[in-house]
């Protein structure tokens, strides 16, 4: 295995870092995984895990690129006008020309949690050279199994009704429980995501979808919420979904860690390096 | 900003340059010392800042990160201490040679001053300047607040591993840092002068603080309120230091001799 740090982008105002398998290993059918940023935090990943997977691809053969968009971890802001999301896009593309220049490499597959996921998911979008996205805690839609899921032990609680009870009699503002549901991340309207997502598909696009505990107040919190909210997407052959109900949104947990790391190298493996790659 | 790799194959340590503003340039260098663990995660960009503020007043700046930890080579794993001293006097010398100086001050912040502070003390490093940012005072109370911490943020999950916020801590690892003082061990650390920039008002910042002032008389400590709270997992992922912070340790490092 081998690391090579990496100055590039328009401006070459962009930092990152290729994890290159050793030659003998190398699956030149494999695409390379480009790592986006979760948030604010810069390429190296909560708890350190996009270094852990891009070692650990490497041993299986697979290349990958983590780097930081503009303004984000090492990399300057690029000089070009236009808001945040379109110097995102375009520091992706970036990275994505200098890795195919680089490492003679023509198809990618992102992998992001959080943001990362929905600029994987745009990005995907726009350029064909994405085969595939693994997404963390992506997009999501309360379904009514959401609402029953999130709701009802709180009905049932006794606590619940008394305090309501008591902010009726003091005229305090309703229980924040309906408040903390309206802070989301903007995911735009379910039907438009779900013909985003038939194109990728249609396109023969693979996707990987892991959720956590972590936005169960917010999105997410049953194991089939997925399909449930996207019943119409066909064929499911090339989606897989993975709900980790213990885990917090940024797999502080080893154990949680872990079974994440193994699930983005299987699914690799068996998406781009079997049969199906 | 150049990103760089540097040190032995196979033990590569990742870096990251910053070049001073030309029409300021001195020949003076300043080498950072991250925090360590989820620490190290959160105070990324507030070192970035920094090391930016230093460079634009003329200063040679590097940040790295340590074995085991960002994107340098390898895992944590055994007598990790010695390892992230023998970095420290590594990435010492490295911008010492891009600057073409002796003239050099450490900065470590959090975890990244105690292991500063021990580094230097072993007089591999010899730094005209040492600063120390809201630092580890006592390995100990440090492990047991990140255990604290560490079981609160997983909700009081059984966890059989050796990790606290997502780092590990082997047994000879938590060992060293449990037996760290650095009020006892700023006594044999090889500096000219000594400043302390906190972030509150605590008694173990007050015990270190007494500690240097018989140690260098003309130490100084500066106590600038912030908002970041190292004990708490409000936040945690995504929590930054604010400007006056930053500009104080800027300034404690900039100054000319």
């Amino acid at each position: 295995m081998k690391e090579v740090v990496c100055r590039f982008g328009r401006d070459l105002h962009l930092a990152g870092v290729a994890t290159l398998p050793d030659p003998a290993r190398a699956d030149a059918r494999a695409p390379l995984v480009l790592m986006l940023n979760a948030g604010l935090l810069h390429r190296v990943g909560p708890h350190r895990i996009s270094v852990v997977l891009a070692r650990k691809l490497a041993e299986a053969g697979i290349a990958s690129f983590r780097f930081d968009i503009g303004g984000r971890g090492d990399s300057e802001t690029g000089t070009d006008a236009g808001g945040d999301e379109q110097q995102a896009q375009a520091d992706i593309l970036d990275a994505m020309d200098f890795a195919s220049r680089r490492f003679q490499v023509d198809r990618f597959v992102t992998f992001g949690l959080c943001s990362g996921a929905d600029r994987g998911h745009a990005m995907a979008l726009n350029d064909a050279r994405i085969v595939g996205g693994i997404l963390l805690d992506g997009h999501g839609f309360r379904t009514t199994g959401y609402y029953f899921k999130h709701y009802l032990p709180r009905l049932l609680r006794v606590s619940v009704w008394l305090n309501l009870l008591k902010r009726k009699l003091a005229r305090e503002p309703a229980d924040d429980v309906v408040a903390e549901l309206n802070q989301r991340r903007p995911f735009g309207a379910r039907e438009v995501v779900a013909r985003e997502l038939q194109t990728l598909v249609d396109r023969g696009a693979r996707m990987l979808y892991v959720y956590t505990g972590g936005v169960s107040q917010e999105y997410y919190n049953y194991g089939g919420q997925f399909w449930d909210m996207f019943r119409e997407l066909e064929p499911r052959g090339r989606i897989a979904v993975e709900y980790f109900p213990e885990s917090d949104h940024t797999f502080t947990h080893a154990g949680d860690r872990g079974k994440m790391l193994n699930t983005v190298a299987n699914w690799m493996r068996v998406n781009f390096q079997g049969a199906a790659g | 900003m150049t990103p760089f790799s540097f040190g032995t194959p196979g033990q590569a340590l990742f870096g990251v340059y910053h070049a001073p503003n030309p029409t300021a340039a001195r020949a003076s260098a300043v080498l950072l010392c991250a925090p360590i663990g989820l620490e190290y995660m959160r105070t990324h960009y507030s070192m970035r800042l920094l090391a930016n503020h230093l460079a634009n007043a003329g200063l040679h700046v590097l940040r790295f990160d340590y074995r085991g930890t960002g994107d340098s080579s390898g895992s944590i794993g055994a007598e990790q201490m010695d390892c992230w001293v023998e970095d420290i006097n590594l990435a010492a010398r490295e911008i010492c040679e891009i600057a073409a100086t002796q003239d050099l001050a450490v900065c470590g912040l959090r975890a990244g001053a105690l292991l500063a502070a021990l580094a230097i003390s072993q007089g591999a490093t010899h730094p005209r300047r040492l600063v120390l940012w809201d630092p580890v005072v006592r390995g100990k109370s440090y492990l047991e607040d990140l255990r604290s911490m560490h079981v609160r943020k997983i909700g009081g999950r059984p966890d059989d591993s050796d990790e606290l916020l997502g780092m590990r801590y082997p047994g000879d690892l938590r060992g060293v840092l449990e037996s760290l003082d650095l009020a006892a061990l700023i006594a044999r650390v090889r500096a000219d002068e000594f400043a302390l920039v906190t972030s509150a008002e605590r008694a173990d910042y007050t015990d270190l603080a007494n500690a240097a002032r018989a140690r260098w008389p003309q130490a100084r400590s500066l106590y600038v309120e912030d908002p970041v709270d190292w004990r708490s997992i409000r936040g945690i992922d995504d929590a930054r230091m604010t400007g006056p912070i930053i500009r104080a340790v800027a300034e404690a490092l900039e100054a000319n001799p």
